[in-house]
């Protein structure tokens, strides 16, 4: 059932005031369970090299003091069973030694993707439904279920610390936990707050950010209610760490001064993801000053793009608009696949679509409930963040969003939508293939002197061999030019100029050292066409001179033309002196 | 009961009959002159809405699932006994049902429609009854979020729950019918109310 969050106005009928949480060393996260083993333990399969004999071979499973289970004649596998206590990675490390063998394996399990026994897993449709327009989170999960070391900020309402599913996933402070330092009004790791076990309260101005609205402890269970525990649902992460960071009251609103707080904090305690599930509040220039700092920390911003059903592109949103380049704007979709019908959009200004219609999470006090929003799908993209880098612990901010932004899966309804054309997919952004993203689109004007500029970002686990930028003319073959690299993961190649009214397409290919390649979506654009119109997007054009160029320039033909004024003038005045003499 | 104050129209007549009198009628005339005037006053009493007293029980919003937002009006219920509005309450809060003397007391419960974001609300500003068409009028303030403000990115539906002194039988419908008005400036604008009850009688 639907919790209401209300403030209670008749002073006879108030509820009674909020328990405060005592901050103590007993409520410590719960060690995450062991990983399961992805093979039976205590088993492997042997196959013999042609020639060994019967014989021969029971005589070398003896010698290692294995018991033959099974035997698969067509392939002369033997399935044996190793000696109680023997670890099998060792055993097959002894079974290579010999001779006789051709290779050795564990007896590996195979589950068709992992699910976890949490029992409203199968509510989570943004997690995986049977139309598959989720995120893929199973598929994920079979490389990567998240990591307690990479540190979430959920900067909103505050957070349930206590529920049930959010309990093992909280971050404790380590400089403010043991020996009592939880409660001894202490700024024991000297990082200006006293006693900020679980984060802060911006909003009370004190260490308890207590979620007084739901908001803030629904956005973190879609990032980290913890998995496989058997209670609840299942975040985007099974581990991970949940700052709680307040500046939005009860009713759910607040003010700059107070996000900013929350901003800082988040940056400087090592928080690698900060997730943003609100808006509002026009263009403040220390808002923005506040998440460029949070970028020289490294840290990723994912801001909800907003409810208007407008387009940012024309109406900025703010935070998700600021122009700072670890910002991540997130739209919402339906599970039909469509974008929400409430969620704003922006074809530069939006960089992908995640579930945000009906999201069930963990709600205060144990609860559990249903809600709509970009709030909802920014976690989702934080959360997948977050399983990024503790998959790829080395990314830089950038890197991360890359991986996100080229694994989406495409999709017509978010091509003009959305900056990078679709869906969020976890398990495409673990994967080992390279990535292409934030591929230069539509622009302001066109103009068929050209060259044509266009940028690309792309990441790859190895190293990446070639990026290549093909286009084509009209329906002409299309040209592949090799794109240079300018910055770390950034490549830039230019079309030449076309005439007036040419449709030209292009595309990106990236390929990696093991052969592996990724191609970004095609995307079109009309030389002299209007910016904007469906079906074709126009992109800048770079300047072919620089600025100061520009300038010198206009200053030479102005002396010229002073000077052919002066010497046309001496001229007329030399030829009437010569009439005058005459 | 944080009540607001009733104020009734005043008798202008009594003065100016005190000022006739004073000025050489004579007192039959004078007579039918005040008798004339207190009809006069008591049917203008009459035709002037009468302000109820109202105390807020909760306001709030709740999270709104689906997504289709932009409906406009308020739909509501109203509620005149403990069992229905005890159930009502239980089916959305967990604390405990707000008591309601219901014998001279009862309940307004008002939703607004979907809204983009927190920091939207509804207030209830006044109630009035109108004796001759047996309506209620209630008048409300609709809260936005402000320019400066930043705010939850959620769906909600802002909602108020007030107790009307105003005894059951007061009313000849039941439940009696009830326009809505916004409050903007000095200005009361209308808004489309929905009755939720079951067999709610619709406003003339």
């Amino acid at each position: 059932m639907m919790r209401w969050v209300g403030k209670r106005v008749d002073s006879g009928l108030r509820a009674a005031a909020m328990t405060l949480v005592v901050l103590c060393s007993s409520s410590q996260a719960q060690p995450p369970a062991p990983a399961a083993p992805s093979f039976v333990p205590g088993e492997i399969l042997i196959k013999f090299k042609p020639g060994t004999t019967t014989e021969g071979a029971s005589s070398v499973i003896s010698t290692f003091g294995l018991q033959p289970v099974q035997l698969f004649p067509e392939l002369d596998v033997h399935r044996c069973r190793l000696p109680e206590g023997t670890d099998v990675e060792a055993a097959l490390r002894a079974c290579k030694g010999d001779a006789t063998i051709a290779y050795a394996e564990p007896n590996y399990i195979y589950t068709a993707s992992r699910l976890p026994n949490d029992p409203r897993f199968a509510e989570l449709w943004g997690l995986q439904n049977d139309d598959d327009f989720d995120i893929d989170a199973p598929e994920a999960w079979e490389a990567q279920t998240g990591l307690p070391e990479v540190l979430v900020a959920i900067i909103d309402t505050g957070v349930d610390y206590n529920h049930e599913d959010l309990r093992a996933n909280a971050w404790r402070n380590p400089g403010e936990i043991g020996n009592g330092r939880e409660t001894n009004r202490t700024d024991d790791d000297s990082n200006g707050f006293v006693d900020d076990v679980f984060g802060w309260d911006f909003a009370g101005k004190d260490n308890d950010p207590m979620d007084d609205n739901g908001h803030g402890s629904h956005v973190a269970g879609t990032i980290a209610a913890a998995g496989n525990n058997g209670v609840g649902v299942v975040g985007v992460n099974w581990r991970t760490s949940i700052m709680a960071l307040k500046f939005l009251s009860a009713n759910g609103s607040g003010n700059a001064a107070d996000a900013i707080d929350c901003i800082l904090y988040a940056a400087r305690n090592g928080a690698r993801v900060l997730n943003n599930s609100w808006g509002g509040g026009g263009f403040s220039q220390a808002l923005r000053d506040a998440i460029e700092f949070s970028r020289t920390r490294n840290a990723v911003f994912v801001a909800a793009a907003g409810n208007e059903g407008r387009d940012n592109d024309r109406s900025p949103s703010y935070p998700a608009s600021y122009d700072v380049d670890n910002v991540m704007s997130i739209a919402a979709c339906d599970r039909e696949g469509q974008l929400a019908t409430f969620s704003n959009f922006g074809r530069t200004s939006v960089d992908l679509a995640a579930p945000g219609v009906d999201i069930l999470s963990t709600t205060p006090g144990n609860t559990y409930s249903a809600f709509s929003g970009t709030s909802m799908a920014t976690p989702h993209a934080s959360g997948v963040a977050a399983l990024v880098i503790a998959h790829f612990p080395q990314s830089t901010y950038r890197q991360v969003m890359i991986r996100l932004a080229g694994s989406v899966d495409p999709a017509a309804p978010f091509e003009d939508t959305t900056w990078n054309g679709g869906r969020l997919n976890a398990a495409a952004a673990l994967s080992a293939a390279p990535q292409v993203a934030f591929v230069t689109r539509a622009e302001a004007s066109v103009n068929p002197e050209g060259p044509y500029r266009i940028d690309a970002e792309a990441i790859d686990d190895g190293s990446i061999q070639s990026v290549r930028l093909s286009y084509a003319v009209g329906g002409g073959s299309p040209t592949a030019v090799e794109m240079q690299s300018v910055a770390e993961n950034a490549y830039r190649a230019e079309i030449p100029g076309q005439p007036a009214g040419s449709q030209v397409s292009y595309f990106v290919d990236v390929a990696d050292d093991a052969g592996n390649t990724a191609r970004s979506r095609t995307y079109r654009f009309q030389v002299g066409g209007n910016a904007g119109a469906p079906g074709c997007s126009p992109i800048s054009l770079p300047s072919t001179m620089s600025v100061q160029a520009r300038v010198l320039s206009v200053l030479v033909n102005v002396l010229l033309i002073l000077l052919a004024v002066q010497g046309a003038r001496k001229l007329i005045a030399k030829r009437s002196n010569s009439a005058t003499k005459l | 009961m944080d009540s607001r104050s009733q104020s009734g129209a005043r008798p202008r007549l009594y003065r100016a009959a005190g000022a006739l009198a004073g000025s050489g009628f004579s007192r039959p005339l004078l007579c039918v002159a005040t008798t004339c005037g207190l009809l006069a006053t008591i049917a203008c009493r009459s035709y002037e809405p009468e302000r109820l007293a109202f105390a807020s029980i909760v306001e709030g919003a709740r999270p709104a699932s689906g997504d289709a937002p932009g409906s406009t009006g308020v739909a509501y219920r109203t509620f005149f006994d403990a069992r229905a509005w005890s159930e009502f309450w239980q089916g959305s809060f967990a604390e405990a049902v707000p008591p309601v003397r219901f014998e001279e007391e009862f309940v307004l419960c008002l939703e607004l429609g979907t809204k983009p974001s927190g920091g939207y609300g509804v207030e209830v500003r006044d109630v009035e009854f109108e004796a001759r068409t047996g309506e209620l009028q209630v008048i409300l303030e609709l809260l936005e979020p402000g320019a400066d403000e930043m705010v939850i990115q959620i769906l909600t539906a802002p909602y108020s729950m007030v107790r009307v002194r105003a005894p059951r039988a007061a009313f000849d419908r039941r439940p009696p019918p009830i326009r809505f008005r916004r409050q903007v400036g000095s200005e009361r604008r209308p808004i489309e109310g929905r009755c939720l009850d079951t067999g709610a009688s619709e406003p003339r």
